[in-house]
């Protein structure tokens, strides 16, 4: 029979099947995808709405006006005819979009030229822009692709954008940068560190969610050996949870923030995030002392 | 009885009260199909062969579809083999964009130092998608011959062709030296 013959066949992939369980992290982690993604689809539901409402209010608005624009001004020209000459003026073409695909935001305005010595950094059409230290997102620096919708924030960092007319790939050489991009009402993150490479738009659309992102970065952070990574990790959650407090991803942000403080051994500090993430968010639940501790004795047992 | 799930923790509990974004009778579809196929998903992905944080993408990539798609969802006679199918074309295409970047993938780069990754879950890595999908169902799924044509639109031969060529690809598999090359 077909079936006795295809034995092998089916514990192999029965045994495969087994090992391709999911653990408790990956299920956290498709659940907090996969509640971002509620959450931003419930949101685009709500402007799509509200655009729709304010078009319908725009257009009867506009009608009104320019019928009664219209009234006034045959008044006018009925008076004023036939001694006026009309004349039209050539309508001037409004110039076309700028082609660059990255822009360089500094405190001063925008820049248009690369300058090593502070401030003045590239409008890039095509081609590179490099990020040295003293350009920093707290003093106001960043990158945006505007045509992609991306921002990338360094935090005291180096990295290179190389841009094409369709796509920018980011290298981290130092420290870390939050890219966050805006796709309609979804925001979504990607935390990079020193030696990632990205590129945008494909991170754009698809795995970039802050809780996911948040969550590789705390992974990330329980395997980083450097100190000034680590610190420059938990800084990236910190403003990413301080910028957007009620972001549905928050509440897990905290959790991982608590852990992070934890196993860096501020103990103090990691328990009260991780109370705050409690009580943002039912569903985080479990003794925060005893997940503390576990975090630090981690972080003990790897030899940090 | 309600059903009992999984909370981000891992804690069973009520799924009454998961999420509260839960309003619309549609985002409560997708949810429901979530919590049923979300693991089985997972394991497709990762006998297929992506990386266990391809694999969360791979679920995620799939459900944004049903969330965009719903009324076709809705219309599937099994839904299981359908969200089946379309976690192997998935996780095929991660796969394939995987290997055209040209540099390190942000997924590699940020993935965890230890934890399990594949542990030879792959073992349907590198097959072609139709085999790959026509022993998913048949195996997994448990879907007859005629079944699995019904669900990828072809003829019975074909799938008996699928699984023939997709079963010879995993003896030599399992066993390499019952296999030797033609000379």
């Amino acid at each position: 029979m077909a079936d006795d013959r295809d034995d092998p066949i089916r514990t192999a992939l029965d045994r495969a099947w087994h090992r391709a369980a999911p653990t408790d992290e990956d299920l956290a982690a498709m659940d907090a995808q996969f509640r971002s993604m509620l959450a931003a689809n419930a949101s685009t539901r709500r402007a799509a709405a509200n655009a729709r409402r304010t078009r319908v209010l725009l257009a009867v608005g506009l009608a009104a006006a320019a019928g009664v624009a219209l009234v006034i001004r045959r008044a006018v020209l009925d008076r004023q005819a036939p001694a006026m000459a009309h004349h039209t003026a050539p309508r001037e073409t409004a110039p076309a979009a700028p082609a660059w695909a990255a822009q360089v935001v500094s405190p001063g305005g925008r820049m248009d030229a690369r300058d090593d010595d502070g401030g003045r950094v590239a409008l890039v059409h095509e081609g590179t822009v490099e990020f040295s230290g003293h350009h920093r997102a707290d003093q106001g620096y960043r990158v945006r692709i505007p045509s992609l919708d991306v921002d990338l924030e360094p935090l005291g960092t180096r990295f290179v954008v190389e841009v094409t007319a369709t796509r920018a790939r980011v290298t981290v050489r130092e420290g870390v940068v939050q890219a966050t991009c805006h796709r309609g009402a979804r925001l979504s993150y990607a935390v990079l560190g020193a030696g990632d490479v990205a590129e945008f738009p494909a991170r754009c659309d698809d795995t970039g969610d802050a809780a996911l992102a948040l969550y590789r970065m705390a992974q990330r952070f329980e395997g980083d050996d450097r100190a000034a990574s680590r610190v420059s990790l938990v800084a990236a959650v910190e403003a990413l949870v301080a910028r957007h407090p009620t972001h549905p991803s928050a509440p897990h942000a905290r959790w991982m923030l608590g852990r992070a403080r934890c196993a860096m051994g501020d103990v103090g500090e990691g328990t009260r995030a991780l109370r705050e993430a409690q009580q943002r968010d039912a569903h985080l639940v479990g003794d925060v002392e005893a997940v503390c501790r576990a975090a630090a004795e981690r972080a003990h047992d790897a030899g940090r | 009885m309600a059903p009992r799930v999984t909370n981000l923790l891992g804690t069973p509990r009520d799924d009454t009260h998961y999420p509260d974004t839960m309003a619309s009778d549609e985002s409560g579809y997708v949810e429901r199909l979530y919590r049923a196929h979300r693991e089985r998903l997972f394991r497709v992905a990762m006998v297929v062969g992506v990386a266990r944080e391809a694999a969360w993408d791979v679920v995620h990539e799939v459900f944004r579809d049903v969330l965009a798609h719903t009324d076709r969802y809705r219309a599937a006679e099994n839904i299981e083999a359908y969200l089946v199918t379309a976690a192997v074309h998935t996780a095929r295409r991660a796969r394939v964009a995987a290997k055209r970047r040209e540099s390190r993938p942000l997924d590699e780069a940020l993935d965890a130092p230890t934890g399990p990754q594949s542990g030879g879950a792959d073992l349907l890595r590198g097959l072609p998608e139709p085999e790959a999908t026509a022993l998913l169902l048949h195996y997994q799924v448990g879907l007859s011959y005629s079944e699995i044509a019904a669900v990828m639109k072809v003829s019975v031969r074909h799938v008996e062709t699928l699984l023939e060529r997709g079963r010879a690809a995993l003896r030599t598999r399992l066993d390499p030296d019952d296999h030797p090359r033609e000379p």
